[in-house]
């Protein structure tokens, strides 16, 4: 908490407003206001109306919830594959190394926006399971950084020592290489909560995520496509709230990165 | 530099039996199968639904249906579009040509923000370098297929300067039309890709302005306009030069999000159509083509490499 900076408190803003929506937000996410339908940003309602009267900033500050959620769990879900994969490879090295070295550049070079679109649009998934396969598509990264650092810390003498002294893998994992290699993975992580927030909201925006009457910010984005000409405001808002949440978290990930340059 | 990246080919090919399995396996063990969409359809009856497995030989051990397929798509036989009947193959030939011109424009547009960008991000001082690097930044963050609706709603709906969809005016031919249809599409497409590669360039730059052969250039009285150019851009576009070449299969993929904004009939918009019918045979076949752009572009970028930089030729 040493210098949070503009980018930091935007987000735990963010976070903060996503977290009480249902105390602070002027009106119910779905409720009707058949009087005002199709209203311009107004004191009563700040970023206008909805086809069906509902209010856009309630709906964005509860979208807030589900596309934060999205992008949080799925970047652990990412972490803990990368993490895995790549402590994998950087502890043992060799073979082992060179296979899942592999396996992890020819994922990266899988166009993983069509494969989610096939995924999600089958499969039809619940938020859980929306979670679950944006996070599969992007481990890939997190395993690189944690095997890099891995394979610089393996041959440290703290290490060579830890093992003289007779402890176990798990131990030397857990106790000396994890914690060499955090900073790198917190960057990683970092970014890939951006990137899952894009994810789904490129999914929600083709009608395949998060399904309505929940909001999320790429499905109020895909409900808005067909209006902009008449109600440009309902395609503006959740766009710029995503834009701005994804600057503010890689720059947050970017300044981790440039304190803890090994 | 090469040899990783042949190496990368050569997992990548076995990568590519992988994702047709998982999306065989995918679309036909879904409840309902290929079929699912006529489940629901009121006037298909139960004993036609039963007929068309049999005709489509849906009624076969999945595995056996993959290895039809494989067999198939590998001897360029991709099968009949569950939609329309027609071949698969004829309905992504068509759809090819659009796709093409759009990638093409975006990576020249893409090109064209990144050099001056990433120059000025590197190398000026004060604000100008302050806001290309903001600018590169943001560009990073962008929801692209909001930017696309931003561009439409600002420059087609607002200004009324560009068309706002499909890739000419319906009856017109002139190549001022075609252009005008090209533009924002290409824009939106490049804006993430020269984002990403002005970081790098930004990058490069300010590693190659330290070196000492940018210092023996000047001190042997080259101007400073001659070094930016010669001693500092050119040996710093080289790493550039193969990231864009990998990224231009990311391009073809990313087509998806931008023809569907603009309705651009390329072969993006043929994946969202195939995806709203449930056509596996044709999504089957598209991500086969954007797997391979992925493994062709790698090649390029391998086979490019020792072209542009002196130092790998042997």
């Amino acid at each position: 908490m040493k210098r949070l900076g503009v980018a930091g408190w935007v987000l735990l803003t963010l976070v903060a407003t996503a977290a009480v929506a249902p105390w602070i937000s002027p009106y119910a996410p779905d409720a009707l206001d058949l009087v005002n339908r199709r209203g311009v940003p107004s004191m009563a309602h700040w970023f206008g109306t909805d086809d069906l009267g509902r209010d856009l900033l309630s709906r964005i500050l509860f979208g807030a919830r589900v596309s934060l959620a999205v992008g949080l769990l799925s970047a652990l879900v990412a972490a803990g594959i990368g993490i895995g994969v790549g402590a994998t490879s950087g502890y043992l090295g060799g073979g082992v190394d060179a296979a899942l070295m592999r396996l992890t550049d020819a994922a990266l070079s899988v166009p993983r926006l069509l494969l989610l679109m096939v995924a999600s649009a089958v499969l039809s998934p619940s938020i859980p399971v929306l979670v679950v396969l944006v996070g599969l598509v992007g481990w890939m990264e997190t395993a690189r950084v944690t095997r890099a650092a891995f394979l610089a810390a393996r041959e440290r003498e703290f290490v060579l020592a830890a093992r003289a002294a007779g402890a176990s893998a798990a131990r030397i994992v857990s106790e000396h290489l994890l914690p060499v290699a955090a900073p790198a993975i917190a960057v990683a992580a970092t970014l890939a909560v951006g990137r899952g927030i894009l994810l789904e909201s490129a999914l929600s925006f083709f009608g395949i995520g998060v399904q309505p009457p929940a909001a999320s910010w790429g499905n109020m984005l895909y409900q808005a496509q067909s209006t902009m000409s008449t109600e440009p405001w309902l395609a503006l808002f959740p766009g710029l709230f995503i834009f701005v949440t994804v600057a503010a978290i890689n720059t947050v990930g970017d300044r981790f990165g440039e304190g803890t340059r090994i | 530099m090469g040899v990783p990246l042949t190496r990368r080919i050569a997992a990548t090919v076995p990568l590519l039996f992988v994702i047709s399995a998982v999306v065989f396996g995918l679309l036909h063990l879904v409840p309902g199968g290929p079929l699912a969409v006529y489940l629901s359809n009121p006037d298909v009856r139960p004993e036609d639904l039963e007929r068309l497995k049999r005709a489509l030989g849906l009624d076969q051990p999945v595995w056996r249906q993959y290895a039809q397929w494989l067999g198939g798509f590998l001897s360029g036989d991709w099968g009949f579009s569950y939609s329309d009947g027609r071949p698969v193959v004829d309905r992504v030939v068509e759809r090819l040509p659009a796709t093409l011109e759009l990638v093409a424009a975006s990576l020249v547009l893409a090109s064209l923000f990144t050099v001056p960008l990433g120059l000025v991000a590197g190398l000026a001082r004060g604000w100008p370098a302050r806001v290309a690097a903001l600018l590169s930044f943001a560009g990073l963050a962008l929801p692209v297929f909001w930017f696309g609706l931003v561009l439409q709603l600002v420059f087609s709906l607002g200004l009324g300067w560009l068309p706002s969809s499909g890739r000419n005016t319906p009856g017109l031919e002139g190549l001022a039309d075609r252009l005008a249809h090209l533009v924002l599409p290409a824009t939106m497409l490049a804006a993430v890709h020269a984002a990403a590669w002005s970081r790098y360039l930004r990058a490069a730059v300010i590693d190659t302005y330290a070196l000492p052969f940018v210092a023996a250039a000047r001190a042997r009285g080259a101007g400073e306009r001659v070094v930016i150019w010669r001693h500092v851009l050119r040996p710093a576009l080289l790493p550039v030069v193969t990231i864009v070449f990998l990224d231009t299969a990311l391009m073809v993929a990313g087509t998806v999000v931008t023809e569907s904004v603009f309705a651009w009939p390329g072969l993006g918009s043929l994946f969202t159509e195939a995806l709203a019918r449930r056509d596996y045979t044709v999504l089957m076949a598209l991500l086969m083509v954007a797997s391979t752009a992925v493994v062709v572009c790698n090649l390029i970028a391998d086979l490019v490499y020792p072209l542009i930089d002196p130092r790998v030729r042997t």
